[in-house]
C-alpha cells in the first residue's frame, strides 16, 4: 500500500528552474569574485595574465590548437626540423577541444590562454554543484561548497603556470563515480527490479561514468592516474561493503575505461616511437621525487600564504600567513609545489573531520563513510614516503608530484564541510532553521576570504609594504609581453621568413635554468618560446625535443664548436639569423664572444637588441653570402647537404648522461638495457668508425651484450658478448660498420655476473666512456 | 578454595611463569648467538662513538657521585651540570644504578642493561599481548618479534635509552583499555604505575603515549557514548605529565637565578619533517637482508638521490609487521568492520599514530604550533610495530585457538621466519667480532694514553681542544673525530678533570669558546691561569696543515720538542703546562694573581632563551638574531660591583622603525631601531651576582617571519668592555 506524501513535490518545470538557478547563482559568484578580486575590468586580455617558467610551455600549445587545430607538431619551433612532441606527450585533448573551441569565437591565442583559464573557475564550480546536489547537499550548502572548490588556493596558486592542473573541472565528476562505486550505484553492474546486477552497458550510470572516465582520461595524465588509483579503494569499499565482487569488477570497468581512454590519448605518441625508437629522455623521472613532491598533511592544514590578516584599522590582530610563512623556512626546507595545497579553513576542518570519522567508532551514514575512506587513502597514497612512493619504486616513476592529490581531498573535503552545516540546519526544528542561508552567505564570504591571499582583492586589502597584487604582477606580465612583442616584430620586418638559432642552447622540454658561473641571471626552461609566439613566419631553433636528431646535433654545434664552426655550421643548413640570450652568460665570456661574433660576421650583422630581456639578435645573411663567395654555389651546397645529411648517434631509452651540452659523449649511463639509434641521413651506405669504452657502473664483472641489424664491411653481422669491469682505465671497443639509409637500432644489455645492489632506483649498471665516431 | 582449585591455580600460574621464562630464555640465547656474546668483553662498551659517548659519562657519573645530573670531572673549570638539557629516563638510571651495585664497574653495568633490554622487551610484550587477548604462544611470538626490531638492534647503543622501549608495550595496554572503555576505578592501579613508569623512561615514550592517550579517549568516548574514557585518558596524561614535572624536577628546581638557557635543548619544528616517519621505510626490508632480491630492493631505495630520510630508516618491521599493517589498513577502510572490537581500537590506534608521525603530518603542525621539543617523529615507529605484530597474530591466533598441537608450531616457526627476517645477514656472523675486536683494541689504547696522562698529572686539570660544544656537539666536517670524542678522557680516568662538557651557552662554555678560539700564545696563557696543568689535543679535527702549525706553536711557547704523552695511534697529544705555568709565574711575579682573579672574575653576558648565534667558535658576539623577546644575563663573579661599557649595533631588518626595549635591574632603556640603526653605547653599574635583562621589540609592520625561529632583530659587533 503506497503511503501518501504529505506535501506534493513541486512540478517539473519549477524544478529546472530553481536547479538552474542554483548553477547561475554559482556562475553568478564565481564570475564576480573574479572580476572583482582580479579587478579583470582592468585586464588587457592580450597579454597573458602569466608570462614565464611553464605559461611559456603550454602558451605556444595552445597559438598551435588555435591557429593549426592541434599541439602535437609545431612547425616553427625546433628548426631546421619541427617539434614533435611524441616524446612528450601532452594529453589533456579535452582541454585542447576546449582552447580549440573558444579559438574559433576569439582569434587571438593569448585571449584564449586567458579565457581559458578564467573558464576554468565557474566550470569547477559548476560540475562541483552538481555533484554535491547528486549527493544531497540543498542548495545554499551546493553553491557554497562549489564556489570554495572553484578558489581553492590550489587553483590560483598553479594559475597559468600549471596551465592544466588548474583546470580540474573534472575532478569532481571522477569523485562522484568513485561515491557511486562505494555506495553501490555501479556502473556496468546496475541494480534491477529484481534485486539482482547483470553487466550492462545501456544504464544511465554506466554511460555517465564511461563518459567520465573518458573525459578524465583526456584532462591529465595525473588525474587520471589518481582516478585510478582511488577506483581501486573505491573498488575494494563496494565490494566489502555490498559483499559483492562486482563492485571491484565495476571499478576494474571503469579504470579500463580510463586506462584505454588514456592510451588512446597517447596513441600518437605511440605510434611515433614505434616508428622511431622509444626516447625515455624528456621524460626522465626518478622514483625518489615523489618524497620530494609528496603530499604533506600540515601543507593542507595551515593557511595560504599571504594570508589576509584580521585587523582593525592598520593593528594586525592576527595574521595566519605569519604561521604559514614560518612553516614554510626556505632555509631548512626545499620548497616547491607541495606549497600550493592548502585547502583553507573550511576545508581543513572538512579534512580532520574525514579523519577522525575514519578513524572512531562513529555512524558513518550516506556519503561520511566512502569519502572518509578514500580520504585516508589519499593521504596514505600521496603522504611523503607513502603507497605512492612504494609505487614509485616498484612500477613506475611517472607520476612523481602525489601533492597533487590534493584536490581530490579538497573535494571531499569541503563538501563534507559544508554537508555537516546543511545537517546541521535540517536537524533543527526551531527559529534556527531559518538562518540556514545566512550561514551559508556567511561561510561563503569568509571561505573565499580564507582561501584568496593578498594578491587578490587590491581594493579591499590591508596593504603590506613589498606585497604586488594580483593587478600589479598582471601589468608587468602584460609590459614584458607588450615589449617582447614590439622587439619580435622589428626582428620579423628584418627577417621575414626564415630560421632563426637561437643561443645559448636550451634543451626542450624541462631545461634546468641556464646559468653559467659568474652570470647575474638566469635563461629560463621556456623563455625563448616567446619568439614563436610574437611572429607569424619565423622558425626558432629552440624546442626540438631532447634526444632527437636535431637536438643532438644543436648540442654539439652550440656546446661545443669555436665561434668560427659553430657560425658556419648554423649557416650551412640553412639559418639566417642569430638570437642571443645573454641573461644566463658569464658576462666575461659574452665580451668575448661579442667580439668574435663582431669579428666574423662584420661589425653590421647585429640588427636588434631587447635590453629588458637582455637579447641581441644578429643577421646571418651577410655571412651566408661570404661563405657562398669562398666555396663557390656548388661547394657551398655540397657543405650545407653533408651538414644536414650527417650522421647521428642519437642515445635513447635507458641511456642518460650528466655532461654538459656538446659533451654528452664522454660518459652516458645505462641501466640493464639501453637503446641507440644510428641515424643515417643520407641516401647512400655510410662506412663508419666507432670507438668506446665499456665499463660497470659497480665494482665487479657484467656481461653486456651488443644487437643490431648492422654489419661491418665485411658482411659480419654487429652482435657482441663482452666481459666489462669497474677497471679505471677500460680498453677500447672498436668497430667499423656499413650504415645503411634510414634508422638502425643498436641494443645493449648488461648483466652482473655477481650480486649487485643498486645504489638508487635508476639502477645504472654500465657506462660508455669516450664514444666516438669516424 | 579447595586444595585442588589451588594446585590447578599454581600449576597454570607456574606453566605461565614458565612461559615468560622460556621467552626471556630464548632472547637471551638468540642475542647471545647474534651477538657472539661468548667472545665480548663486558668492561668494554659495545659501542664506543658517537651518542653513545653521551650516555657513558653519565652512567660513570652516576657511578661517582649517585646522580648523572651532576659531573664534577668534566666541565672544567666548572663542574658539568645537565639541568639545561635535562636527561629523565630515571628508571632506567635506577635499573643501571641496582646492575652498578652488583657489578660495581659503569661499562659492565651498562651493556648489562642493554642486553637485558632485549629480553625485557620480549616479556614485556608477550605480557601485553596477553592483556589483549593472544595466547601465550602468540603472545611469545609477539614479544621476541617486537624485541628484535631493527629498531632495537640499530639504535643499539647509540640510542641507549630509546633501546630501552620494554615499559612501552605496557603502556600501550592501558592505551587500549582506554580506547575500549575498559578502566576501572578499583583497577586503576596498575595503569597509574605504568603511566608513572613510562613518564620515567624517555620524554619520547611518554609524549607518544599522551598522544595516543588522546586519541584513545576519543575513541573510547565515541563508542561508548560516554565522556569516562575520555576522563580516564584526561588522568592518565595526567599522571604521566605529573610524572614527567617530577623527572624534570632537578632541572626546575636548580637555582632561579641561573636563567633559562634553551641552547642546549634547541629544536626548530621543521625538524619534525627532517625526522618524521615514512611508510615505505616501515614495509621495506631491512637492509643487507638475508635474501639477495629484497636486498637490492631495499638498496634501490636508500639512494643518495632520495631527500632527507632521518630516522625512518630504523622503522622497518619486518615481514610479519608487513602483514599487521596490511591487516590495518584492510580493517580501516572495511565498512563492514565491527566497531566493537580489539582490532577495531588498535587499527585506529595504529592509524592515528602513522598520521601523527608521517612526514609533514599532524606531528609537524604539532610543532609548528606548539612546541618542537619533540621533533623524531619516526620513533613512532615502534609504537606501530606493536600495533601491526599484534595486527598480524591476532587473526592467526583466533584460526587456531583451540588446536594447541598446531598453534605451537605455527608461532615457533613465524618466530624463527620473523627472527631471521628482521636481523641482517651479519648476525652471528664472524664479522661481528672482528668488528668487536677492532673495539677493544682502540678502548685499550685510549685507556693506555688517558690513564698515562692521569699518571703523569697526578690528577689535575686537562683542556681539550679542538673545542667541542656540549651537548649535541656537531661533528666537524670532514673529519675523524666525533661531537661526544672528548669525553673518552673522563672515562678512562677516575681523578683527572676535563674541559669538555661545560654547558652551552653557560659561562664557562663561554670561557671556553674564548680561549679555544685565541692565539695560541694568549689561548695557553689563559688556560694556565685559570689553573690547567695540561692540555690534550685531537689532531683527527685539524688539517694537516693547521695541525702542524698549532703543534709548532705549542712546542715553541711550552719549549718541548716532544708531547708529554702520546696516543699509540699518533691522533692524540697531551702536553703538560705545569712547567709553563712556572715560567709564567716566575715572569709576572705579583701580576700573575692579579690577572687570575681577573680571569675568574670577569664580567660576563650570557644569550640565553631567544638568542641565537651562527657565527663562527669565538665570533658569536659579531652577529646574534633575537626573537620578539630575548634574554641575557649578565653575570658579574667578583664580590664587588663593577663598571662595564656594552658596545653594539641593535637593528632589524626593515626601514620600519620598532622600539627594543631592555628592561632589567642593571640596565633599562628603550631604543628606536630599524634597518639601519648605528651603534649604541652604553655603560652599566653590575652588582655582585647574576642580573638579568629582557629584550623585547615588538616586530615592524611589515615583518613576516622567515622561519619557525621569528628572529625580529639581532646585535651585531657586541662589544663588553671592563672597567680593569
Amino acid at each position: 500500500m503506497s503511503v501518501p506524501c504529505p506535501v506534493a513535490p513541486p512540478p517539473v518545470p519549477y524544478r529546472a528552474v530553481r536547479e538552474l538557478s542554483w548553477y547561475l547563482a554559482a556562475v553568478l559568484i564565481t564570475t564576480l569574485v573574479l572580476v572583482v578580486g582580479l579587478r579583470l575590468d582592468k585586464a588587457d586580455f592580450h597579454a597573458p595574465f602569466t608570462y614565464e617558467y611553464d605559461a611559456l610551455l603550454i602558451l605556444p600549445f595552445v597559438k598551435e590548437v588555435v591557429e593549426g587545430g592541434h599541439h602535437w607538431r609545431t612547425a616553427r619551433l625546433g628548426a631546421p626540423g619541427v617539434q614533435d612532441l611524441y616524446d612528450f606527450p601532452v594529453v589533456d585533448h579535452l582541454h585542447f577541444a576546449v582552447i580549440w573551441a573558444l579559438g574559433r569565437v576569439f582569434p587571438s591565442p593569448v585571449v584564449v590562454f586567458n579565457l581559458f583559464y578564467l573558464v576554468t573557475y565557474p566550470l569547477t564550480a559548476v560540475t562541483a554543484l552538481a555533484v554535491g546536489r547528486r549527493y544531497g547537499l540543498s542548495g545554499p550548502a551546493a553553491v557554497t561548497a562549489a564556489v570554495l572548490y572553484a578558489f581553492q588556493p590550489y587553483h590560483y596558486l598553479r594559475g597559468q603556470t600549471h596551465y592544466f592542473l588548474s583546470a580540474y573541472y573534472m575532478v569532481p565528476f571522477a569523485v562522484m563515480v568513485l561515491l557511486d562505486i562505494c555506495r553501490g550505484r555501479l556502473p556496468f553492474f546496475p541494480l534491477r527490479p529484481d534485486g539482482t546486477r547483470r553487466f550492462s552497458v545501456r544504464d544511465r550510470d554506466t554511460i555517465v561514468a564511461v563518459v567520465v572516465g573518458l573525459a578524465t582520461s583526456a584532462s591529465g595524465a595525473y588525474y587520471a592516474f589518481f582516478t585510478c588509483a582511488l577506483l581501486v579503494a573505491a573498488g575494494l569499499y563496494g565490494w566489502v561493503s555490498l559483499r559483492s565482487v562486482r563492485g571491484m569488477l565495476s571499478a576494474a570497468g571503469v579504470t579500463a575505461v580510463v586506462v584505454a581512454g588514456g592510451v588512446v590519448n597517447h596513441a600518437p605518441a605511440f605510434v611515433y616511437q614505434a616508428r622511431y625508437g622509444q626516447n625515455s629522455r624528456p621524460h626522465v623521472r626518478l622514483a625518489e621525487e615523489a618524497e620530494i613532491y609528496g603530499l604533506k598533511m600540515a601543507q593542507l592544514l595551515l593557511p595560504v600564504a599571504g594570508h589576509n590578516p584580521v585587523a582593525v584599522g592598520t593593528t594586525v590582530l592576527l595574521d595566519p600567513a605569519a604561521l604559514r610563512s614560518a612553516y614554510q623556512a626556505p632555509l631548512f626546507k626545499d620548497l616547491n609545489e607541495t606549497d600550493w595545497d592548502p585547502l583553507g579553513l573550511v576545508g581543513a576542518c572538512g579534512y580532520l573531520g574525514l579523519l577522525a570519522v575514519g578513524f572512531l567508532p562513529v555512524r558513518r551514514t550516506g556519503t561520511l563513510g566512502p569519502l572518509s575512506a578514500l580520504t585516508i587513502f589519499a593521504t596514505l597514497l600521496g603522504t611523503i614516503g607513502g603507497f605512492g612512493a612504494m609505487f614509485n619504486l616498484v612500477a613506475s616513476p611517472q607520476v612523481r608530484c602525489y601533492n597533487r592529490l590534493s584536490i581530490f581531498i579538497a573535494f571531499a573535503a569541503v563538501f563534507i564541510a559544508c554537508r555537516a552545516v546543511d545537517r546541521f540546519f535540517e536537524t533543527r526544528t526551531g527559529t534556527l532553521r531559518y538562518f540556514k542561508w545566512h550561514a551559508f552567505a556567511v561561510l561563503l564570504v569568509f571561505g573565499i576570504w580564507d582561501q584568496t591571499n593578498d594578491q587578490w582583492f587590491p581594493d579591499f586589502r590591508i596593504p603590506r609594504p613589498g606585497y604586488t597584487s594580483a593587478v600589479d604582477a598582471r601589468d608587468e606580465a602584460a609590459d614584458k609581453f607588450r615589449a617582447d612583442a614590439d622587439f619580435f616584430h622589428r626582428v620579423e620586418d628584418l627577417l621575414p621568413e626564415g630560421m632563426i638559432f637561437t643561443y645559448p642552447f636550451v634543451e626542450y622540454p624541462e631545461a634546468r635554468l641556464y646559468r653559467e658561473p659568474g652570470a647575474a641571471e638566469a635563461t629560463q626552461s621556456y623563455e625563448f618560446g616567446i619568439g614563436y609566439l610574437h611572429t607569424s613566419n619565423l622558425r626558432f631553433s629552440f624546442g626540438a625535443m631532447k634526444g632527437r636528431e636535431w637536438d643532438t646535433w644543436m648540442r654539439k654545434v652550440s656546446g661545443k664548436e669555436p665561434v668560427p664552426q659553430f657560425l658556419e655550421r648554423i649557416t650551412l643548413v640553412g639559418f639566417e639569423g642569430l638570437l642571443i640570450d645573454t641573461k644566463g652568460i658569464n658576462p666575461k665570456r659574452w665580451q668575448n664572444l661579442k667580439r668574435e661574433l663582431d669579428q666574423y660576421l662584420g661589425a653590421g650583422a647585429f640588427r636588434e637588441g631587447h635590453a629588458a630581456r637582455r637579447l641581441h639578435f644578429f643577421d646571418l645573411r651577410g655571412y651566408r653570402e661570404s661563405l657562398i663567395r669562398n666555396y663557390g654555389p656548388a661547394g657551398f651546397e655540397a657543405r650545407a647537404q653533408a651538414e644536414r645529411e650527417s650522421l647521428v648517434v642519437l642515445w635513447l631509452k635507458g641511456f642518460t648522461s650528466f655532461e654538459p651540452a656538446g659533451y654528452e659523449d664522454r660518459i652516458h649511463f645505462a641501466g640493464p638495457d639501453g637503446l641507440m639509434v644510428i641515424v643515417n641521413r643520407s641516401e647512400v651506405p655510410v662506412t663508419v668508425s666507432l670507438r668506446m669504452k665499456f665499463r660497470t657502473t659497480f665494482k665487479g664483472p657484467g656481461l653486456l651484450r651488443i644487437g643490431s641489424g648492422l654489419s661491418s664491411p665485411d658482411g659480419e653481422p654487429w652482435a657482441d658478448e663482452l666481459a666489462i669491469g669497474g677497471e679505471e682505465k677500460p680498453a677500447e671497443y672498436a668497430r667499423e660498420l656499413v650504415v645503411p639509409p634510414g634508422r638502425h637500432e643498436v641494443r645493449y644489455r648488461c648483466t652482473p655476473l655477481a650480486p649487485v645492489l643498486p645504489a638508487d632506483s635508476r639502477n645504472h649498471l654500465f657506462t660508455i666512456l669516450d664514444f666516438r665516431t669516424r | 578454595m579447595t586444595r585442588r582449585d589451588l594446585l590447578r591455580t599454581g600449576l597454570r600460574l607456574s606453566g605461565r611463569a614458565f612461559a615468560y621464562a622460556t621467552s626471556f630464555a630464548v632472547a637471551s640465547a638468540f642475542l647471545h648467538a647474534g651477538l657472539r656474546l661468548e667472545r665480548v668483553d663486558l668492561k668494554v662498551p659495545i659501542m664506543y662513538v658517537g651518542d653513545a659517548l653521551l650516555i657513558l659519562p653519565m652512567v660513570q657519573a652516576q657511578h661517582e657521585g649517585g646522580t648523572h645530573w651532576v659531573t664534577e670531572r668534566m666541565g672544567a673549570p666548572g663542574r658539568q651540570e645537565l639541568y639545561d638539557f635535562p636527561v629523565i629516563d630515571h628508571w632506567h638510571f635506577a635499573a643501571i644504578a641496582l646492575i652498578d651495585r652488583a657489578v660495581d664497574h659503569p661499562v659492565v653495568a651498562m651493556n648489562l642493561y642493554y642486553l637485558l633490554s632485549y629480553p625485557l622487551a620480549a616479556v614485556c610484550a608477550m605480557l601485553a599481548g596477553r592483556c589483549l587477548g593472544l595466547s601465550l604462544s602468540a603472545a611469545g611470538c609477539l614479544g621476541l618479534l617486537y624485541a628484535f626490531l631493527p629498531y632495537h638492534q640499530i639504535r643499539s647503543f647509540a640510542h641507549y635509552f630509546l633501546s630501552s622501549y620494554y615499559l612501552l608495550p605496557l603502556a600501550l595496554v592501558v592505551v587500549v583499555n582506554v580506547a575500549l572503555g575498559r578502566v576501572r576505578a578499583r583497577r586503576a592501579g596498575w595503569p597509574v604505575v605504568v603511566m608513572l613508569a613510562t613518564s620515567a623512561a624517555g620524554a619520547y615514550y611518554a609524549f607518544f603515549v599522551c598522544a595516543l592517550l588522546a586519541v584513545a579517549g576519543l575513541y573510547g568516548a565515541a563508542l561508548k557514548r560516554s565522556v569516562k574514557p575520555l576522563g580516564w585518558g584526561a588522568l592518565f596524561v595526567g599522571v604521566t605529565f605529573a610524572g614527567g614535572v617530577a623527572n624534570h624536577a632537578p632541572s626546575f628546581l636548580a637555582p632561579r637565578d641561573s636563567g633559562r638557557n634553551t641552547a642546549p635543548v634547541e629544536r626548530l619544528p621543521e625538524e619534525a619533517e627532517m625526522y618524521g616517519m615514512k611508510l615505505t621505510y616501515l614495509v621495506l626490508p631491512i637492509s643487507g637482508h638475508r635474501l639477495t632480491a629484497l636486498a637490492r630492493w631495499r638498496s634501490a631505495h636508500d639512494s643518495t638521490l632520495r631527500p632527507v630520510k632521518g630516522e625512518a630508516i630504523f622503522g622497518t618491521l619486518g615481514g610479519v609487521g608487513v602483514v599487521g599493517l596490511v591487516v590495518g589498513v584492510a580493517v580501516l577502510f572495511n565498512p563492514r568492520a565491527s566497531r566493537r572490537r580489539v582490532t577495531r581500537a588498535m587499527v585506529a590506534l595504529m592509524a592515528a599514530a602513522f598520521l601523527f608521525a608521517t612526514v609533514g603530518g599532524v606531528g609537524a603542525v604539532f610543532n609548528d604550533l606548539l612546541t618542537a621539543s619533540v621533533r623524531a617523529q619516526a620513533r613512532m615507529s615502534v609504537v606501530i610495530a606493536f600495533f601491526a605484530f599484534w595486527l598480524a597474530l591476532a587473526p592467526l591466533d583466533r584460526c587456531v585457538w583451540r588446536r594447541w598441537y598446531f598453534r605451537w608450531p605455527l608461532f615457533t616457526g613465524l618466530t624463527v621466519v620473523g627472527l631471521l627476517d628482521t636481523t641482517p645477514t651479519d648476525w652471528a656472523c664472524s664479522s661481528k667480532i672482528d668488528s668487536r675486536e677492532q673495539l677493544e683494541v682502540q678502548y685499550a689504547m685510549d685507556g693506555t694514553f688517558y690513564r698515562g696522562v692521569e699518571a703523569r698529572l697526578g690528577g689535575g686539570t686537562v683542556f681539550q681542544l679542538p673545542y667541542n660544544d656540549y651537548p649535541e656537539g656537531v661533528r666537524q666536517q670532514g673529519t675523524a673525530m666525533g661531537g661526544n670524542d672528548h669525553a673518552r678522557g673522563y672515562l678512562h680516568t677516575t681523578r683527572t678533570r676535563w674541559s669538555f662538557g661545560a654547558m652551552k651557552g653557560r659561562e664557562v662554555d663561554q670561557w671556553q669558546r674564548e680561549v679555544a678560539a685565541a692565539e695560541v700564545p694568549e689561548m695557553l696563557r689563559r688556560m694556565v691561569l685559570r689553573g690547567f696543568d695540561g692540555l690534550c689535543v685531537d689532531w683527527r679535527s685539524y688539517s694537516p696543515a693547521d695541525a702542524k702549525a698549532l703543534a709548532k706553536s705549542v712546542r715553541e711557547q711550552l719549549r718541548v720538542e716532544n708531547p708529554t704523552v702520546l696516543h699509540e695511534t699518533g691522533e692524540q697529544s697531551f702536553y703538560d703546562l705545569r712547567a709553563y705555568r712556572d715560567r709564567l709565574k716566575a715572569d709576572l711575579g705579583g701580576r700573575y694573581g692579579e690577572l687570575a682573579r681577573a680571569e675568574v672574575e670577569a664580567v660576563r653576558v650570557l644569550w640565553f632563551d631567544g638568542f641565537a648565534s651562527f657565527e663562527p667558535l669565538g665570533r658569536e658576539d659579531a652577529h646574534r638574531w633575537c626573537a620578539r623577546r630575548g634574554e641575557a644575563w649578565i653575570v658579574n663573579p667578583s664580590g664587588r660591583a663593577r663598571r662595564v661599557t656594552m658596545t653594539m649595533v641593535a637593528r632589524t631588518e626593515s626601514a620600519l622603525p620598532t622600539t627594543l626595549d631592555v628592561t632589567g635591574d642593571t640596565w633599562c632603556e628603550s631604543l628606536p631601531i630599524d634597518a639601519a640603526s648605528g651603534t649604541h653605547t652604553v655603560t652599566v653599574e653590575v652588582p655582585p651576582g647574576r642580573h638579568r635583562v629582557g629584550f623585547a621589540c615588538p616586530p615592524p609592520h611589515d615583518w613576516t617571519p622567515r622561519d619557525a625561529r621569528r628572529h625580529v632583530f639581532y646585535l651585531a659587533e657586541f662589544r663588553l668592555t671592563r672597567d680593569e
